[in-house]
Order: structure tokens, then sequence, then C-alpha cells
């Protein structure tokens, strides 16, 4: 072997020795939390947190608004449901609550009773969704408690039905409460009675 | 002998095929004039055309009292933000959607407001191309019977409307309402119901232009077009 040939060859393998150890340093030194493909096709989670969203229902009379504020963060959220007077422009928090990730509220749009004496709202997860009224003043509802949970009451007097939806208020104090049978099929529509807390069975679907 | 009872049955089946005959035509016209000429409100019907504010008297709805809003005709309404309406020109329409149960109100191609409203449940609102002929700022409305009765004074922000079919006295109207909040579902005996905010937009918005607490549309000043169409769920 000639004298030239064995001084290539040991340049071939420092470069090679050289490339090795630059490849292996930088991947060593690569942030560990980086994905390696940007491509992916599975969305990559993003959590908003600290992200706040307002939502707003006029009453029908246009003397009161109705604001939920929605404060996301790693845990859940928090929903803060205030009173405006659209007069004087002052507000009066109502009702605040904290849900789980996955739960959800929401503010229907016929929200108030016509005498803007009650509210409602809705609260969903991925089981089923819960409807609760409160007084507009603020006040306790019933006993102690702020909000009185319609669903609740309904599956313990009929089995039969689901809640399908709440649609709005057929009267000062009456819900309109669409249901279907658990076995399948439509059911009837009922009055919630607020002030009793009892339900009324109607003839009429109200769609 | 045969021959005479067979002529005697002959007249007779004739005589009742005659009086069948009578029978059916008389419902069919009895059953049309009734249902042609019933009133938007079956009791107060014509009264509730005019001009009424009643502040003293409670309402009634699905077997419910309920309190009518005061009305104080002395004071002017605050008029409605009506954005736009000195820009845009052309002919105004209202569209209602009777299966949507959505209001949308159009000058030219400009959308001026879209709102969910309640039409009839208990008596069908009417369907076809109407042109509002009244605007009454308040009136007394009732009808019904057993639990559906209802009487309801104060009903605010009132277009009566009509055309060659519907008779302006049957009273179908758009207004607004302030005894449910159930909107987007039907709800009425007929009229098209509106939140109160939405009605009085549309009042100031619609012709004729509102002057005073009671206005007939005029040749100068005719009535915005509405039109009524789908099928209520």
């Amino acid at each position: 072997m000639g004298k030239h040939v064995k001084l290539t060859l040991l340049i071939l393998l420092l470069v090679i020795a050289g490339s090795v150890f630059s490849i292996f340093y930088s991947l060593k030194n690569q942030p560990q939390n980086v994905p390696i493909s940007q491509t992916s096709k599975y969305p990559l989670p993003v959590v908003n947190a600290g992200t706040t969203q307002t939502s707003t229902v006029v009453a029908p009379d246009g003397k009161w608004k109705l604001t939920m504020e929605e404060k996301k963060n790693k845990e859940g959220a928090t929903y803060t449901f205030s009173l405006v007077d659209e007069l004087s422009n002052s507000s009066k928090k109502i009702f605040t609550k904290t849900v789980p990730v996955g739960t959800t509220m929401a503010l229907p749009l016929n929200t108030f009773s016509p005498d803007d004496k009650y509210f409602f709202i809705k609260e969903t997860d991925s089981i089923q969704t819960r409807y609760f009224v409160l007084l507009a003043s603020g006040q306790p509802i019933f006993n102690d408690s702020q909000t009185v949970e319609i669903s609740e009451l309904f599956m313990a007097k009929y089995e039969e039905y689901k809640i399908t939806d709440i649609t709005g208020w057929g009267g000062m104090n009456l819900l309109v409460v669409n249901v279907d049978k658990k076995e399948g099929g439509t059911g009837p529509s009922f009055w919630f009675d607020i002030t009793n807390k009892s339900f009324i069975r109607l003839n009429d679907r109200f769609n | 002998m045969a021959r005479s009872t067979s002529k005697s049955h002959s007249n007779k089946l004739l005589v009742f095929l005659v009086l069948a005959l009578i029978l059916v035509v008389s419902a069919y016209v009895l059953k049309k004039t009734l249902t042609q000429n019933i009133c938007a409100n079956s009791l107060s019907c014509e009264l509730s055309l005019k001009l009424n504010v009643d502040n003293n008297t409670p309402g009634v709805f699905n077997g419910q009292e309920v309190s009518p809003p005061q009305i104080d005709l002395s004071k002017k309404d605050t008029p409605t933000t009506v954005l736009g309406e000195t820009t845009v020109t052309g002919e105004k329409h209202i569209y209602v959607d009777l299966t949507t149960q959505t209001l949308s109100a159009y000058q030219a191609d400009t959308l001026f407001m879209q709102v969910p409203v309640s039409t009839g449940k208990w008596f069908p609102t009417p369907t076809g191309d109407f042109t509002i002929w009244e605007k009454v700022r308040a009136t007394k409305m009732s009808g019904g019977s057993g639990a559906d009765y209802y009487y309801l004074p104060n009903v605010p922000f009132v277009m009566f409307f009509s055309n060659d079919k519907v008779a302006a006295g049957r009273g179908f109207s758009l207004h607004g309402a302030y005894w449910h909040d159930n909107f987007g579902h039907a709800m009425s005996h007929g009229c098209v119901n509106m939140r109160t905010v939405d009605a009085h937009k549309l009042y100031d918005w619609a012709s004729p232009t509102a002057s005073g607490n009671i206005t007939l549309s005029t040749d100068n000043d005719p009535g915005t077009k509405i039109t009524i169409y789908g099928e209520t769920r």
C-alpha cells in the first residue's frame, strides 16, 4: 500500500469520524419535546389557559341583559352570570359555577321568564344536559339553594321519558319541557311550574 | 202492485240522495264561511283593530294571570336605533318562515333584521303575500276557550296585515308578545308573536310611517309587503 493511499484512507476515516460525532452531538442537544413530525395527522392538544368569552341575551322587553362570562383554565372553566340593567347600565353578579373539562354551560335564547323574574341555563357534559332555574334577583330560589335542577326532578317522577329540550317559557313561571320515550319515539311536552316545582303533562307537543 | 212499490222505493232513494247532497253542500259552505271569516282573536275580533290601552286589568294566558306592560300614550317611545336606514333605499319586504319560525326584514337586498318569532299553534297563521294596512301602538286581544282562553290588554306594536283572501277585519298581525318567552316555536292563535324589543324595532322601520298611535296605510304611504311561507312543524 502506497504512502498516498494510506494518507487518503486516514483523511477519509477522520472525515467519517467527524461526521458521526457531529450528528450524534446535534441529536443529543435537540429539545426533547419538539414533535418529530410537524405534519402529524393527529391535532396537537391546545390548552386555552386563561381565555375568556362572553355571551349575552337581552330580555324580550329590553329592560335587562344577562351575560355569561366563560373563563377557561387547565382544570375546566368558571362561568359567571351577571344581570345588567339596560337603563342604568349597572351590573350585578348573580351566580358563579366551576365545571370540569368537557362540561360546558350555555345561555338559551329564551332564558328570561316573561316578567324577567327567573332565568334558566344549560349545562352539558358527555352524558347529559342539565337545566337550572335561578331567580334574577340572585336570591336563593329554594331553601338555601340558588338553583333548581329540572332534569333530576323530572327523572325521579317520569322514568319512562328523557328530556330532549327545554325551549323557553310558556307563561310567567311555566317552562316548556319536551321529552322523548326512553324506549324510542317522540314523547309529550310538559310545563314545569317553578313556583311549586311540579310537572304538568300537556296534550299538545311544543316543537 | 209490484211496479208501484218499486216506483215508491225509487222516489224515496231520490229524495234521500237529494237530501244528502244538500247536507254535504251546506256543510261545505258553512265550513268555508266559518274558516274564512274567523277572526284571529275570536272574542275581541274587530275591537282589536282599534287603539286600546288598559293599565289596570291583568291579562290571562295559559290559565295564568299575566301583567301587561304599562303604556303611557302621552310619552313618546324612545325611537329604536335604525342603522343604515338613511343610506339604504329600495322596497321593504318582510318574510316569515313558518318552518324555521324566523322573521327576516329586508330593504332591497339589505337585511335589516332576522329574529325568532312564534306563529300559529292553536290556529294556523295564513300563508301568502300580504300588506300592512294598519299600525296600532297597543290594543287588547282575547279569544280561545277553556284552557286556551286568553285575555291580553296592551299588546304592543301591532302591525295588521291582509290580502284579497284574508280580510283586514280578521285581525291577523305581527305584534309584540309579553306573555311568553318561547320564541322560535309555534305559540300563537294565528298572529306572528315577536319579542317586544324586536316588534318595536320593526314597527319603527315598516311602512306606513307611524304618525301617532294609530296609522293607516295610504296610496302615498303604502304598507310594507309581507310574505308568509312554509309549514309549522
